[in-house]
């Protein structure tokens, strides 16, 4: 009995000096996942995504999965999409 | 200790309850960094003080504490200390102690890399975790307390763990199921903190996905020792008889499989966000009326705890799941709308969504057949159940269509695939499938779904093979070596260790598969009686009697057969097998110690059903089932593929990143 009533103070002590540290370390800033606002994160995911999609339309095509014609067609229009995006985002970000 | 062990369990809920309530708060409202630090410091403290209190209840059975009702429940002196330690989960108390450990665990894993997950996502996925922790350890504390004394004088020694619990798997086989169950709360926490904060990036899917996969391969690991443990201790000689149990543990495994796939789609085409999400509440929700189904009694099982009234205590949290993800998703429904629609169905975002129906169709067929004894009783007043027959005539031609499935698509490409272009590809794979087929039925094998199975497993085979050869040959264009070479093979696999991963997934399916295929359709199983000197005549064995063996251990008394196997061919003895019938005194049971024979070809399973009561005859089972080692070496392999697609890898990351880059200046 005894020994679980001094093990339970020093787990006690224990957490509450843990939890206090949040108060007196500084917290690490957040790095690279947050944006200035909902619109610009929206137009970064899409412009992740479409970035991606060409990716894989590249190892599609090297793997023979598309014929020269599909790809030069889906290239075109991701291109375009990705030039659509990012013109948006410059746009976002100079206001 | 017992008292240490309490208090800490008290602490966990005072610690879950804040941060829960803290968290939300939080999230609602403009808040400093110190008081998400808080939070997240709370989620850590939690898990520790429940360790604490899972190390207070092991000193009680380390210990032989029979003041402590459920130590004297689930122990005695007799038992060998690996059992006393197992036996911290072999009953019910225990087990959601353990539960509790392991979510906090996890959700701790969580809090400890968060530091770098958006801002606004962090009080809510903390909350969100948190809630996950305050469920269950609610649930020990006020209904399940295994620090409750004994009200009376019970004796100096415990009742003992059951006979069947007492094994090795006891040791691994709960512990990496729980692992998998718990697991997935963190998705579920990732998707709800996501809604509330309004935070609908990718992030949260990419984080979502990695802990899916973790917690998808634990799972596969446990569902898979639960098989080999049934198939060693059961003595039927089978792994799997869709016990309402084993079927608990599968349904989120088949919802969790689904997302991993539908989420690619949502990665690369904005599409399937509500889809991703009900999947995600889906399977958190299973795993949740698992443990309902395996605590509550409402289903019987010899794998089942003894029938409580925790029932409703479930039902009214899956409630509350359901009815926050509903309200959630209602809140930011203008946010899920897709980005794009499916553009072919030749496409493999078009394959991916059909591999989701079926995934999902096999879930449905299962849990109705879980659920049947339960609906029959309620509109008829009879209850009845249905068997392994019903479970095999449903999934088997499902099964079939998403093992199909599995080779058509990873070979097909994203967006639209040419008609041509697929012709290409899964011509020679057909043919190859075909020409199997045609020399099975040739060899005499006429069943139609095992043959139907072998030929859709050599063409997913081919089209892996086929994947794996033209990955290499494009990797060696790029970078003029050697299509074989192990440079261009290690380049290969480290530029794409997902897709190369999944491949490795999908090749254990296959493996298991033929197995399960070779198990079902040519398994031989016959009863005999023999005297010392007779023999039986099975396969290519003949098993010989030769003598009796008793012997006294701590805690049973077993009679033993010695079993000669002799091969056919020139009557030498391969193996003595000793299949045993043990008694335990304490539990008043008697089980049966399979003597197994495994073999690459077959495993040879023998069982003392009975002696006579002269003592001169034993009754013995036997069962000869083909391929069955090939069905643990294909979990294996589904396990090492889990991990290589889970792991980290800080370089590939870096890569990823260069690459997109490059496709950015590419455009």
């Amino acid at each position: 009995m005894s020994s679980s009533i001094v093990l339970s103070i020093f787990l006690v002590l224990g957490v509450a000096a843990f939890l206090a540290g949040a108060f007196s370390q500084p917290v690490r800033a957040v790095e690279g996942m947050s944006y200035n606002s909902d619109g610009l994160m929206a137009l970064y995911d899409s412009k992740e995504r479409s970035l991606r999609a060409i990716k894989d339309l590249e190892l599609d095509y090297s793997m023979n999965k598309i014929s020269p014609e599909e790809y030069e067609r889906s290239r075109q229009e991701l291109s375009l999409e990705v030039a659509g995006i990012l013109e948006e985002i410059n746009s976002h970000e100079r206001h | 200790m017992i008292e240490f062990g309490h208090f800490s369990l008290c602490l966990a809920w005072i610690l879950a309850c804040s941060g829960c309530i803290y968290g939300a708060v939080l999230g609602c409202r403009a808040s400093s960094s110190s008081q998400v630090e808080l939070t997240r410091r709370a989620i850590i403290a939690t898990s520790v003080a429940l360790a604490m209190s899972l190390v207070g209840l092991g000193y009680g059975f380390v210990t032989n504490d029979y003041t402590v009702q459920y130590v004297w429940q689930y122990s005695n002196r007799d038992m060998p200390w690996i059992y006393k330690i197992t036996a911290i989960w072999g009953g019910m108390d225990g087990s959601m102690l353990l539960w509790c450990f392991l979510v906090s665990m996890f959700c701790a894993l969580v809090a400890l890399s968060s530091t770098r997950y958006p801002r606004p996502l962090r009080p809510w996925l903390y909350s969100f975790l948190n809630s996950s922790t305050l469920f269950f350890t609610t649930i020990t504390l006020y209904l399940t307390n295994p620090f409750r004394y004994v009200k009376s004088f019970v004796g100096s020694d415990g009742r003992g763990l059951n006979p069947l619990l007492q094994n090795e798997y006891m040791a691994i086989h709960p512990p990496t199921l729980y692992l998998g169950f718990t697991g997935l709360a963190i998705p579920y926490a990732f998707c709800m903190a996501a809604l509330a904060s309004g935070h609908m990036s990718n992030d949260w899917i990419r984080l979502t996905r990695r802990w899916t996969l973790v917690a998808w391969t634990f799972l596969t690991a446990g569902i898979v020792l639960g098989g080999h443990w049934a198939y060693l201790e059961l003595g039927w000689g089978g792994f799997w008889a869709w016990d309402p149990v084993e079927n608990a543990s599968f349904l989120p495994w088949l919802t969790a499989t689904a997302f991993l796939h539908s989420v690619m789609v949502q990665e690369r085409k904005g599409m399937l966000k509500i889809w991703n999400i009900f999947l995600v509440v889906l399977t958190y929700s299973l795993t949740v009326f698992g443990t309902f189904l395996t605590r509550s009694g409402i289903v019987q099982s010899v794998h089942a705890f003894a029938s409580t009234d925790i029932g409703w205590v479930f039902l009214t949290y899956l409630v509350a799941i359901a009815l926050v993800a509903i309200g959630l998703i209602a809140f930011r429904f203008s946010e899920l709308k897709p980005s794009r629609a499916i553009e072919s169905i030749l496409s493999r975002e078009a394959v991916f969504l059909l591999n989701n129906l079926v995934l999902l169709s096999i879930c449905f067929a299962v849990l109705w057949g879980v659920m049947f004894p339960v609906f029959s009783e309620a509109f008829t007043g009879q209850k009845q159940t249905v068997g392994i027959p019903f479970f095999n005539r449903v999934n088997i031609p499902l099964f079939l269509a998403l093992i199909f499935l599995m080779g058509i698509g990873p070979s097909i490409a994203w967006r639209r695939s040419s008609p041509k272009q697929l012709i290409r590809s899964f011509a020679l794979p057909f043919v190859g499938a075909f020409l199997v087929a045609t020399a099975l039925v040739w060899a005499g094998i006429t069943q139609f779904y095992p043959v139907l199975s072998y030929a859709i497993c050599f063409f997913v085979l081919m089209t892996i093979l086929s994947e794996v050869q033209r990955g290499l040959r494009a990797q060696s264009g790029a970078t003029h070596s050697s299509v074989w070479s192990p440079s261009n093979v290690i380049s290969l696999a480290r530029r794409h260790r997902v897709k190369y991963g999944a491949h490795i997934i999908h090749f254990g399916v296959l493996i298991m598969t033929v197995a399960i295929t070779a198990s079902m359709a040519h398994k031989i199983e016959r009863e005999f009686t023999l005297a010392p000197g007779e023999r039986f005549v099975v396969g290519r064995f003949a098993l010989e009697l030769s003598e009796f063996h008793e012997e006294e251990k701590a805690n049973y008394s077993a009679v033993q057969a010695h079993v000669n196997v002799r091969s056919l061919k020139d009557n030498s003895i391969i193996e003595v097998l000793a299949p045993e019938l043990r008694f335990y005194p304490r539990n008043k049971e008697t089980t049966t110690e399979v003597a197994l024979r495994m073999g690459q070809r077959e495993d040879l399973y023998l069982i003392l059903a009975g002696v006579d009561e002269s003592g001169a005859k034993a009754s013995l089972k036997v069962f000869i089932n083909p391929l069955q080692v090939w069905l643990w070496y294909g979990a294996i392999i589904m396990v090492l593929g889990g991990i290589v697609v889970a792991m980290p890898v800080a370089r590939v990351a870096g890569l990823h990143k260069v690459e997109m880059v490059g496709a950015e200046q590419a455009v």
